[in-house]
């Protein structure tokens, strides 16, 4: 079973600035990185600090985004602290 | 080393051009500088990385602020170099030619600029939300981002 996720408003408000194809692959991302926890937690310390990031290329732009996560393992939950972005062309 | 001295000079071994020339001996150590240079802006960019990692992140860290802005320094002097080499790259017409380690070292240029972007005081605020428990599920996130975007 996955760990749970959330999200805190700061990262919401990371998201929502992001065109809909972008923020529906960073949410996919993170549900990966719930699942993939679970496979992690015998090996990794309680607490781990994550940084998680994607490139998605939408209309000759490429949208790169960086994820602050935190995985406690105590808890079983995967929060996702901050969500930012650089766009380049 | 002074690092402010040391990145002009570094990007002097490229200078600043408009295409290939008549003369494809130049071209062709052009073309070979610019590859090196890649590359050592690839490593120079790992190295950074691994700085910062292995002090927990220290660019992210808003609980030591003196220290995260050190690091956010170095990593956006990297930055500046990186993209200036990139432009450079590409004035000379070789991204296609040396298209791996440009997409490589765009990318890398990218991920920094988007963990830039995200400042301490942002992530102090997060802490906060989940101290007094203002966070969200994906499930509700995506719903409301969803519904935000008329879908």
């Amino acid at each position: 079973m996955s760990y749970a996720l959330r999200l805190a408003a700061e990262a919401k408000r990371g998201l929502a600035v992001l065109p809909v194809i972008v923020q529906e692959e960073a949410l996919d991302l993170l549900e990966e990185s719930s699942v993939r926890a679970e496979m992690t937690s015998g090996s990794s310390p309680l607490i781990q600090e994550e940084v998680m990031d994607l490139v998605v290329h939408l209309e000759s732009k490429r949208y790169y985004v960086f994820m602050v996560v935190r995985i406690d393992h105590r808890s079983r939950m995967v929060r996702v602290d901050s969500v930012g972005h650089a766009v380049r062309t | 080393m002074n690092q402010s001295t040391a990145a002009p000079a570094l990007l002097d071994l490229l200078p600043g051009g408009f295409g290939p020339t008549d003369d494809p001996a130049r071209d062709n150590t052009l073309a070979d500088r610019a590859e090196r240079l890649l590359g050592f802006a690839l490593a120079e960019h790992e190295r950074i990385v691994d700085l910062d990692t292995g002090m927990d992140h220290l660019a992210l860290c808003y609980a030591d602020p003196q220290g995260a802005d050190a690091m956010r320094r170095v990593y956006q002097q990297w930055v500046n170099q990186a993209d200036e080499l990139l432009d450079r790259v590409r004035g000379h017409g070789l991204r296609e030619h040396l298209s791996d380690k440009y997409e490589e070292l765009e990318r890398a240029l990218g991920r920094t600029l988007a963990m830039l972007s995200i400042s301490l005081e942002s992530l102090e605020r997060a802490e906060k939300e989940f101290q007094i428990g203002h966070t969200q599920t994906l499930e509700e996130v995506r719903r409301e981002l969803r519904a935000a975007a008329g879908r």
